[in-house]
Parts: structure tokens; sequence; C-alpha cells
């Protein structure tokens, strides 16, 4: 069906409609449906195969992940302390495109979405039930689960994005590169990118873009698939699941036609405010006390252990604990932050490098940890005090967390219908910002492609969420997308380079400049000078 | 400390030096003590190899063009009021102008460099930052703002006790004999008050009050000058903003025509140091002259 698709919007294709760069657009599709149908026929073993090189990957290449991501957030640290943190992305005079609230809200909804609502009542119950690190209590389990879940989605992740996303915009708004990430390898690669390699980069940063986003569109459409049965007993199944999907894909086509300034930013800011409200209510709904006294304690625990916990590999243990969860978040990101790193380069022109990196980097962490701190948070107390039985729940369906945590709580089915609208717009804003970011990717770079072409990625990547539903296979694609994060690991270390040496000329560049500037004014002055005294000097000799 | 003699006048050949040059004029008659003056500009091209570029009509030195250009408004602005003060025109031609002046100001014996200070000109303060900055300078600097006025009648010294502030205050003291001018000390005390919420601000507002003014008669004892022993020191509240804002609004208030503030200067490493509070008087906008006393004596 994509084969189809993607062949009769090749014949129509004019560059009204479709304007693509072929070296990329092409191995890229071709690899997608190749993919997709080796799945499809294959099944089972494709699932195998996948995990087994997924877990290859975390058995012997953890200790790397652990570094690299560690590496990333000295990084962030370094930039916005160093005397580049002045230079602006766009130039000296770029103003912002977006109001900080708009830009929050659109660094949010991208980051983590779905995911956020996803695991934030699983992740801190599964760690309670099974602690990574011994511990003698029961409270000791509950600090230690808090403990885990902000070093997996605090700083780390968001340093991964920031240290992507300055990379892109700094080469796209200040060197005039094209918006594609082959454009940040310049410094190193030179001429290059416009080649090979560059084509090489881009094509499996567009698949590990389509295929994360794919599951995790999948992930979150079985969310709102539970949410709903629990709430009017719908049914749980892959009928539902599809119409879910195609009813989504043709809300984020509509936002992804709108572009960025129309469709994106409203619903994020949109999704921004109505999280609000959900994480209000669940604070006055919930434990409110212990929430307040948790998320202060939390994010003391999480600094005063950041350095042993960020870089723990169970070194002495030999435990296995780590492979599904850290180093799996790790992969996670990183092959997350081609399309997280486009987006927020796409919507950060004008702000300084100070200022990016302390707002993507301070500003999302501390809304995830209140977010934490309240879903995980309540989930935890109802553990502790021996209430409802989520941990079971859990285990049976992660889907269904949320919604087992809501309804231990007053005005459950209203906290349920707003977290199943909520759980939608993030699935649209994943959607259509995953499609702008494809879009960049395939079109050569440019940041406003054709809406035909727009509207093309963002029913594929509703379709092969759904053929995936039907056919199975989702986790086989998941883990497909994890294992491009090795690769991107070793990428992001020659981004740092590239970055490094690309930030150094600027602010060479802009020393010289001014000195230039000066030298022109000066120069003007003198020059001026002259030609009066000597039109002076002439007539007086006379 | 010993009087201001000879005087250096770094031009930058803009609107300003006719303002620069007239203050100069002003300052040499309210002073009386001044025995020689340079003017002085450095052009900080390598204009011989790159004339034929933007200079299609140079026919002769470009020295000689600019000195004439000087000297025409030395003329104008300068000489008709000090017809008898001995002056020459220097015109260097060096990449570095801080250390082209400071090196002028040591073959000379300059006491006190003036310089034109603009208001709201993004990157003009360069020179005059790094020429602060040069370890071997020994001259005072004084920065006129283009819109100071042309009378010094009421100097302000803003000290903090320190050795620094000493000097500021005899070459503060020295230019007052020198001129008749009223001489105000002016100290802003600033307490810690957010270390401390649960103490009355008020009584906090005393104690650092207090504690100033112990401060103040144990470094005004060490004076030599009796009459300056004798002086009372105005000692305000921070509020708000910096002590060097603080300080120049006091200025403001006062009517002051100069403000006189220390740099740091004891040995080699930290004569490369400005004091903060000096360093944001430099740059702030500011109408009124400020007078940078560099710290060691020759």
């Amino acid at each position: 069906m994509d084969n189809d698709k993607n062949q009769s919007a090749e014949r129509e294709g004019s560059k009204r409609y479709f304007d693509i760069y072929a070296p990329v657009f092409y191995p890229a599709a071709i690899i997608i449906i190749l993919f997709i149908a080796l799945t499809l026929t294959v099944g089972e073993p494709m699932e195998r195969v996948f995990g087994s090189i997924q877990t290859g990957m975390s058995d012997n290449a953890g200790w790397f992940f652990v570094l690299v991501v560690n590496g990333m957030v000295a990084v962030c640290l370094f930039l916005a302390l160093s005397k580049y943190g002045n230079i602006r992305l766009g130039g000296k005079d770029a103003e912002p495109d977006f109001s900080t609230f708009a830009w929050f809200s659109m660094l949010f909804s991208a980051g983590m979405g779905i995911g956020l609502l996803f695991f934030s009542v699983a992740e801190p119950i599964f760690h309670y039930d099974t602690p990574p690190m011994e511990v003698s209590s029961q409270a000791g389990a509950a600090r230690q689960a808090m403990k885990f879940t902000f070093l997996h989605w605090g700083l780390h992740p968001w340093a991964i994005y920031s240290v992507v996303g300055l990379s892109l915009a700094f080469f796209t708004f200040n060197r005039g590169m094209p918006l594609t990430i082959r454009g940040v390898f310049y410094p190193v690669l030179g001429d290059r990118i416009y080649g090979f390699w560059g084509n090489v980069i881009d094509v499996i940063a567009v698949a590990a873009t389509l295929f994360g986003l794919a599951t995790s569109l999948g992930l979150g459409v079985q969310q709102i698939n539970s949410g709903l049965d629990f709430l009017f007993g719908i049914g749980d199944n892959t009928t539902v699941q599809v119409i879910l999907i195609a009813l989504i894909t043709v809300a984020a086509t509509t936002s992804v036609v709108l572009g960025l300034d129309k469709g994106v930013r409203v619903l994020s800011e949109l999704n921004l405010r109505l999280g609000l409200i959900f994480l209000i209510a669940m604070l006055i709904l919930g434990p409110t006390l212990f929430l307040f006294d948790s998320f202060v304690q939390n994010i003391g625990a999480y600094l005063r252990d950041l350095p042993m916990i960020g870089s723990w590999t169970e070194a002495y243990t030999g435990t296995e604990w780590q492979n599904s969860w850290t180093i799996f978040y790790w992969a996670w990101w990183i092959s997350w932050s081609p399309y997280v790193g486009m987006f927020i380069a796409r919507v950060s022109r004008g702000r300084t490098i100070r200022e990016f990196i302390l707002g993507v980097l301070l500003v999302p962490s501390l809304l995830t940890f209140l977010w934490m701190s309240v879903f995980g948070g309540s989930a935890l107390f109802l553990e502790l005090n021996g209430i409802g039985n989520i941990a079971s729940a859990v285990g049976d369906n992660i889907s269904t967390a949320l919604f087992v945590l809501l309804a231990e709580f007053p005005f459950s089915s209203l906290t349920s219908v707003i977290g199943i609208i909520l759980v939608t717009s993030f699935f649209v804003t994943s959607s259509d910002s995953g499609s702008l970011v494809i879009d960049s990717i395939t079109s050569g770079g440019k940041l406003d492609a054709p809406v035909g072409q727009r509207i093309f990625w963002a029913v594929s990547e509703g379709a092969v969420a759904a053929t995936l539903l039907v056919g199975g296979g989702l986790l086989a694609l998941q883990a497909a997308a994890i294992t491009t994060g090795l690769p991107f690991a070793f990428l992001l270390i020659l981004m740092v380079y590239s970055l490094m040496k690309g930030l150094e000329e600027e602010y060479q560049e802009m020393q010289e400049r001014e000195a230039h500037r000066q030298k022109e004014s000066y120069q003007k002055t003198i020059a001026d000078l002259v030609r009066r005294r000597s039109g002076k000097d002439v007539p007086s000799e006379k | 400390m010993k009087e201001t003699k000879v005087l250096l006048v770094g031009l930058d050949l803009t609107e300003s030096d006719p303002l620069l040059l007239r203050y100069a004029s002003m300052l040499g008659k309210s002073l009386g003590t001044i025995r020689q003056v340079y003017f002085v500009h450095n052009i900080k091209l390598a204009y011989e190899s790159e004339a034929p570029g933007f200079l299609p009509e140079l026919d002769r030195p470009l020295e000689e063009i600019i000195t004439e250009e000087i000297e025409e408004q030395v003329d104008q602005f300068f000489k008709r009021s000090h017809p008898d003060m001995p002056f020459e025109v220097i015109v260097t031609n060096e990449t570095n102008t801080p250390t082209a002046l400071s090196q002028l100001c040591k073959e000379q014996e300059v006491d006190l460099v003036l310089m034109g200070k603009k208001i709201a000109y993004i990157g003009s303060g360069i020179v005059v930052q790094k020429l602060l900055r040069v370890p071997t300078l020994t001259a005072n600097v004084l920065l006129v703002p283009d819109t100071a006025s042309q009378h010094l009648q009421h100097i302000v010294a803003g000290i903090d006790f320190s050795e620094p502030s000493r000097r500021a205050l005899l070459q503060a003291s020295s230019l007052q004999q020198a001129s008749g001018a009223e001489l105000t000390l002016l100290h802003v005390a600033h307490i810690p008050t957010h270390y401390f919420p649960y103490i009355p601000e008020k009584d906090m507002k005393e104690k650092a009050r207090e504690s100033a003014r112990k401060k103040y008669e144990k470094f005004i004892k060490r004076m030599e000058d009796p009459e300056l022993r004798q002086k009372e020191c105005r000692i305000v509240q921070k509020h708000g903003e910096s002590i060097a804002r603080n300080i120049y609004s006091e200025a403001l208030q006062l009517g002051a025509d100069l403000i006189v503030t220390g740099s740091i200067g004891h040995g080699k490493v930290k004569t490369f140091l400005l004091g903060s509070v000096t360093q944001r008087l430099v740059n702030i906008d500011s109408h009124i002259p400020l007078l940078v006393v560099k710290g060691k004596d020759k």
C-alpha cells in the first residue's frame, strides 16, 4: 500500500507539491518499505533478530552509552558558561521566531510527549518492584525508584537534544547549511557532505525518525485505546486502534498542512496548557502534601546522587537490570535525537547559545521532574499505603497504568477523559513535528517543504504504525530504531567536535567583524579629512 | 600627591575633538598647574600600504595632514585662552593605540591623559578600557563625555577605604587645592540584606552606616594633610542596581562635575585588574567626567 502511494505521488510530483532531494528520498522510502514488508512477511524471527542485536548492543556497549551521555551533559554545561554563550543563533540581530512560552511548549511536546504519559506511572512502580540497587526498606525502594526515573527523563536526554539541536541550529542559521543532519558535519567532512556520505547520514536519520515515530505512535494508540476501553468499554483490539490511528493521522495531517506557525505551535501550546491542568488536577486530587514533599526531596536526592547513578554501570554486581532500562533509554533518546534535535533547531532561531542551552536543558527537565513526582509519586503513595493494586495492573498492561491510577482518586472519569485527550494531542504533535523534520531532510534541507510532501509523510507515519499494529512487529521496529542509537552515538561525538570547531570560528569572526567595523568607520573619518584638507589647500596655493 | 603638570589630550578626529579641546582649555585655566600639553592622535592603519585604495588624493604623508588639522583646532579651541602654554602635536602610526599612548606617557612624563567618552556608542570604549589595563601606565586618565559641563566646581571622590581609594582621595584633594573647587567624599555602604531576613532592615542600615563611619575614621586619620583629616564623609546606603550607579546618581544630585575613583594597582599583576566599581563607572552612560587614578607613584 505504501508502495502504490509512493509511486503515484512521484508521478504527479511537481515542484509545487513535491520538492524532493532524490538521493535521500528514494533510498529512505525504499528502506522503509522493504523493512516493513520484511517485518510483515517474516514476522516473529525479525523480532528475535532485532531483539538479540539490541541485547548484544546493551551487553557490550553499555559503558560507552553511559560515557557518551554524561559527556553530553558536560558539553552543555561548558557551552552555557563559555565565551560562546553570547553567540546568537541566526546572527547578531536575529530575533526569536516564537514567544518564550510557545518555544518551551514546543520543546516539551516534541521531546517527551507520549512517553511521559506512558511511563510516568509505570516506571516508578517498576523500579519500586525491582529495585536496581540494594535497598533495606520500602521507603528506600520508593526513593530509589524516583531517583532512577529522574535520571532517565532528566538532564541527560535533554543534554543529548541540546547538543544535536544546537549543532543543527548553529550550522543552519549561522552558516547557511541546509537544515539536515549532514549539515552539521561540514567542518569535519567538508564538501563530502554533499556526496555519498552525506546522503548515508540523512537516510539513516530519516529511517530512524520514521521508525521511532511509528513505534511511539503505535504505543500511544494502545494507551488511548486502553483508556477508552477502561472508560466506555469499547473493546481493546486492533480494529479500534487502526480507526484511532486513522483519525489521529487526519488531525496530524491538518496540523502539518497548516504549518509550523499555525498548526504545530497552536497545538503544542494547547498541549502544554492541558498538560498543566492535568498536572494541577492530579496534584489537588492526589496526596497533595506528599507530592510537594517528595518533589523537593526527589530533586535533592537526584542532584546529590547524579554523579553516582549517572555513571553506574553495574560493573561489580554483574547484573543486567540496566540493559532494559538505562541503556535502553540512552539508546532510545539518542535515536530520537535527530528528530527532536531538528525540531528544536527549527524553532530556536534568534536565541543565544546560553539561552538555548539553559532553556532546553533546565526548563523541560524541571517540568518533567514535577510531572514524574506527581504521577509516579501518587502511584508510589498508593503502593506504600497498600491502597489499590497498581503494581499488578502495571505488570498486566502498561497502557492501562495511568487509568488505574486515576480510578483511585475522585472525578476519575473526568480526569481519564482529559488524560485521553492529552495522549491524543501529544500523539498529534509528535506526528506532525516528525513529519516536518522528515520533510526537511528529504527535500534537501528546506525549511518549508511543499504541502504535498508534508501530507505524504504525515500519512505514511500513520500507515506504518497501523500496518505494524495489524501485522505485528511493532516491537521489532522499536528494537530496530534503538539499534540506530549506537552508530548515532559515534556521530554525536563527531558532532561535538564539529560544533566546537564551528563555534570557535564564529567567535573569531565576530571579533574580526567588530574590528573591521571600527576600522571602516575610522577609514572614513580619515578619508573625509584628507579630502577636505586637500580641497582647502589647492585654492590657498593659487 | 604631585601636581598635574603634563597633560596629554588623546584626539580621535571625530566631532568630539572640539569639545575635548575646550574642556582641556577649561581644565588648564582652573588648575593653573599645567606646564606642557601634548595633543596626540594615533593613526591605527598601516595607511602607507592601504592608501592607494582608499586615499587616492593623498599627496603627502598623512601625519602631516592630521597634524595640520589638529593644529587648526587647537588654535581655535585651546590656544586662545592659553596663548603662552607650550604645546606639541604628536601624530603616531602604531597598530596598538593603547600601547602607543602609554609609551608616550612614559617618555613625556605625562601626569594626566584626557580622552573622550562616547555616550551610548557601542564599542567605542575599547581604547579607554585597554589603556586603563596597560600595566606600565602611570598617568591618571580623565574620561570626558561629550555632554560634560565646562566647569570644575564640585569634585566627588568615591572611596571604599582601600589603598587605591587613598590615592584617589589624595589626587582629588590636590585637584581641589589647585582649582578651589568643592570636594565631597562619598562612600556607598552596602549591607547583605538578604542574609539576615529576621533582623529589621532599619537596624541593619544603622549598623552598616556605623561600621562604615568607623572605617572612615581610621582611614582619614592616616592622611597627612590636616585639612583633609577634618573632612566629613558622605555615606549613602546602597539601593538597587550597582554601587557604580549609586555613585553616579549621588554625584548628579550633588551637582558634581567630576568623579574621582581609584583603580587597583599594587603590584605588577594587580595592575591588570581594574576595580569592578571603577570598571562599571567607565562603562555606564554618564554626563560627568570620570578621573581614574592609577595606583603607582613614580
